[in-house]
């Protein structure tokens, strides 16, 4: 079923479409009025804190509906309700808070959601071992979650999230708790990743960006600063003397965030 | 696929461990070494009712597993994942449902196999009470999952509990003596039985509706996640409960007497010693002592000269024909007889093979002149010129004394002093003790 969904022509222009899509965070506006199209590739939303990376990402993953606006996920409108399954077939999705059952074992826990996502049953052992294999946690298959230590969970975040072989991967600060190496580890996995599905990472971290996003989404406020290649955002660094950073990306990033604040938050 | 995720919940899921414990706290509360092995229905009646500890064990341990996805943090991954609750909770349900049911089924295992081996009347339909247990048990487990999952605080379990022991225990300590129907939909609850009861298709059709419905409203809180959808999860209740009140039958009909089981067999020869059908395997053990003592009593003018054992209950009157024994028996836990303190021949004598009745229950002062002057003539039938020391001391000083008046009177006096008294008694009179001792 992967297999066909895989080399059937795509009937849609982007994995992943917004139109002056507004989202809330309880009370408060969390996104107001993005436009976005993601293609196939890996997207870092960079921004702030609060300004709605988390809640875009969760609207992106179908568990919080728009207040308006449209958004269309493998090209199926998702804004209007209706039957979400086929959207959340094709989706991996690590929350942000990422909860698991204490008691399951790595194997067990990714097992059951590859169960979740409806994959055909003959092939979930196969994707579940590859899952596990490719966050480097084979030697811990069989240890229980209430075990493992804080890296390891996020790992097995990811390993829940890949287990499909989403369509749309949504991943939201996947690197945190994990070591420099685990770290280029799974930098070097988005990367991969990236060549045939369109993936979403959420991140404060400036260098996963630099490092393996081939387009980056920058955030205030709830509001699009900017959206193009890491290379446009460190040339933005030229653009003002007053940029501050350690990089050419993050001070590419602090002269489009004091611009984009200069101009009160208006495009 | 989903048969591995009943799986891994049934090893990762407490569900396993409570079904042990439910069938640990059922065993423990339906053994009774001193209750014969043989009251088959007897022992499946006390195995439905201790429902009422069971009950609130599975709608707690329900509610404990209901709240997991919460407790875990969970919910914001699982609402992304395709599949429906319905399906995604069934097999957790299933394997919490199925180990509390089961259990509680198996604890009645050992009562079962020892009925098997001790009796030889089967009484027809004796599973209908264990599986509309067995239902309720499922339903409390559903409807704690449903509970649980709408109410993850780590309180709702232990309040569910107490408040189900509460409803369950309350409305029988107040309104017991009204006889309402609603009371059979207490889990456990059958109205008063006894040995020979059996249960009425009503009360199994009542229940089985009730619980069907209570687990189908479990079934919708667990589910379905709107809000206006979890009030229409209370349709199915109310629905199932107007369908059982208006099925449940009476209580005092509920749990009526199995005609077969009351039905007598005799034993070949005469004179006729008859035990109902239930008591049928302890015959062999009654006919000789019964033969004795009816033989005993043969001094008597018009004596009795059959011996049949009475179905009323201990103590109550009954109508008593002259020409026959109306014996209160009694099988001990080892599958021995017992008609009293002293041997099965001591009891049948007892009174002169008359039924004990004739004071209130309460009466304790009414009872002992009428125990003192049933063993006087027990005793002096038996060539005895004092009371056992077993015999409660007011009992064995009346007794002793009316002993002591009948030995001081001419023999043919004495017999119609006894005789006199067996009437009396046969009437169920309260004045057996001034009949058996005081010149008319």
């Amino acid at each position: 079923m992967v297999g066909t969904d895989k080399t059937a022509p795509t009937t849609y222009a982007w994995p992943v479409r917004a139109q002056e899509l507004r989202l809330r965070a309880g009370r408060h506006t969390a996104v107001d009025g993005l436009d976005l199209a993601l293609g196939t590739g890996v997207h870092g939303l960079l921004g702030p804190n609060g300004a709605g990376k988390t809640t875009l990402i969760r609207a992106l993953a179908t568990v919080l509906p728009p207040v308006s606006g449209q958004l269309e996920i493998i090209g199926q409108p998702v804004h209007g309700g209706g039957d979400l399954r086929p959207v959340r077939r094709a989706l991996g999705y690590l929350p942000q808070d990422f909860g698991y059952y204490r008691r399951f074992t790595v194997r067990e826990f990714v097992e059951y959601v590859a169960w979740l996502k409806e994959m055909p049953p003959g092939a979930v052992p196969g994707a579940v071992q590859r899952a596990i294999d490719r966050v480097g946690l084979t030697s811990r298959a069989g240890s229980k979650m209430r075990t493992l230590s804080g890296g390891m969970l996020r790992r097995v975040g990811i390993a829940q999230a890949i287990v499909s072989d989403p369509t749309v991967l949504l991943l939201d600060e996947p690197t945190v708790g994990l070591d420099p190496e685990q770290r280029m580890g799974v930098r070097a996995m988005l990367r991969d990743l990236g060549r045939d599905s369109c993936v979403v990472v959420a991140t404060h971290v400036v260098e996963d960006v630099a490092a393996v996003c081939t387009d980056v989404v920058l955030l205030d406020q709830g509001r699009l600063v900017f959206q193009g290649v890491p290379a446009d955002l460190a040339a933005a660094a030229a653009t003002d003397p007053r940029a501050n950073g350690d990089s050419e990306i993050e001070r590419g990033y602090s002269v489009l965030m004091r611009h984009h604040r200069e101009q009160g938050g208006r495009q | 696929m989903t048969r591995r995720i009943v799986e891994i919940e049934l090893r990762r899921s407490a569900a396993l461990w409570i079904g042990v414990l439910a069938a640990a706290v059922g065993w423990v509360m339906t053994a009774d070494a001193e209750r014969w092995d043989g009251l088959w229905m007897t022992t499946v009646l006390v195995h439905h009712n201790i429902q009422w500890a069971i009950w609130p064990l599975a709608l707690a341990a329900g509610a404990w597993q209901g709240r997991r996805d919460r407790a875990a943090g969970m919910t914001e991954l699982l609402t992304s994942t395709p599949r429906p609750g319905a399906g995604r909770m069934a097999p957790l349900a299933v394997v919490v449902a199925g180990c509390l049911a089961g259990g509680y089924a198996l604890s009645l295992l050992d009562g079962l196999a020892r009925a098997m081996l001790a009796a030889s009347y089967q009484p027809p339909g004796w599973y209908w009470p264990i599986l509309v247990g067995a239902l309720g048990v499922t339903a409390a487990a559903v409807l704690g999952l449903g509970l649980g999952q709408l109410m993850p605080s780590r309180l709702t379990a232990p309040l569910l509990a107490v408040g189900a022991l509460v409803a369950i225990a309350v409305p029988q300590l107040l309104w017991e003596d009204t006889g309402a129907r609603a009371l059979l939909l207490i889990p456990g609850y059958l109205g008063p039985t006894d040995d020979y009861s059996a249960v009425a298709w009503r009360s199994v059709a009542g229940q089985t509706a009730w619980f069907v419905a209570l687990a189908a409203t479990g079934w919708a809180l667990l589910v379905t996640g709107t809000r206006r959808r979890r009030l229409l999860a209370v349709l199915p209740a109310a629905l199932g409960l107007a369908l059982a009140v208006s099925v449940l039958p009476a209580v005092d009909r509920a749990a009526p007497r199995d005609p077969l089981a009351v039905e007598l067999v005799c034993a070949d020869g005469t004179p006729r010693v008859c035990v109902t059908r239930l008591y049928e395997p302890v015959l062999p053990q009654l006919v000789e002592p019964a033969r004795r003592a009816l033989a005993t009593l043969g001094r008597l003018p018009q004596p009795p000269t059959a011996l049949v054992q009475e179905t009323g209950q201990y103590g109550t009157p009954v109508e008593q024909r002259r020409d026959t024994v109306h014996l209160s028996l009694t099988v001990l836990g080892d599958g021995t007889i017992s008609t009293g303190a002293g041997s099965t021949e001591e009891g049948i004598l007892d009174g002169a093979g008359t039924w004990k009745c004739g004071a209130a229950d309460d009466d304790a002062d009414a009872w002992n002149r009428i125990d003192a002057a049933r063993a006087a003539a027990g005793l002096w039938l038996q060539g005895a010129t004092a009371a056992p020391e077993v015999l409660w001391t007011p009992v064995r000083e009346l007794a002793d004394q009316a002993l002591v008046t009948l030995g001081t009177l001419p023999v043919e006096v004495q017999v119609a002093r006894v005789a006199a008294m067996r009437d009396a008694a046969l009437q169920c009179r309260p004045d057996l003790y001034d009949v058996l001792t005081t010149t008319t």
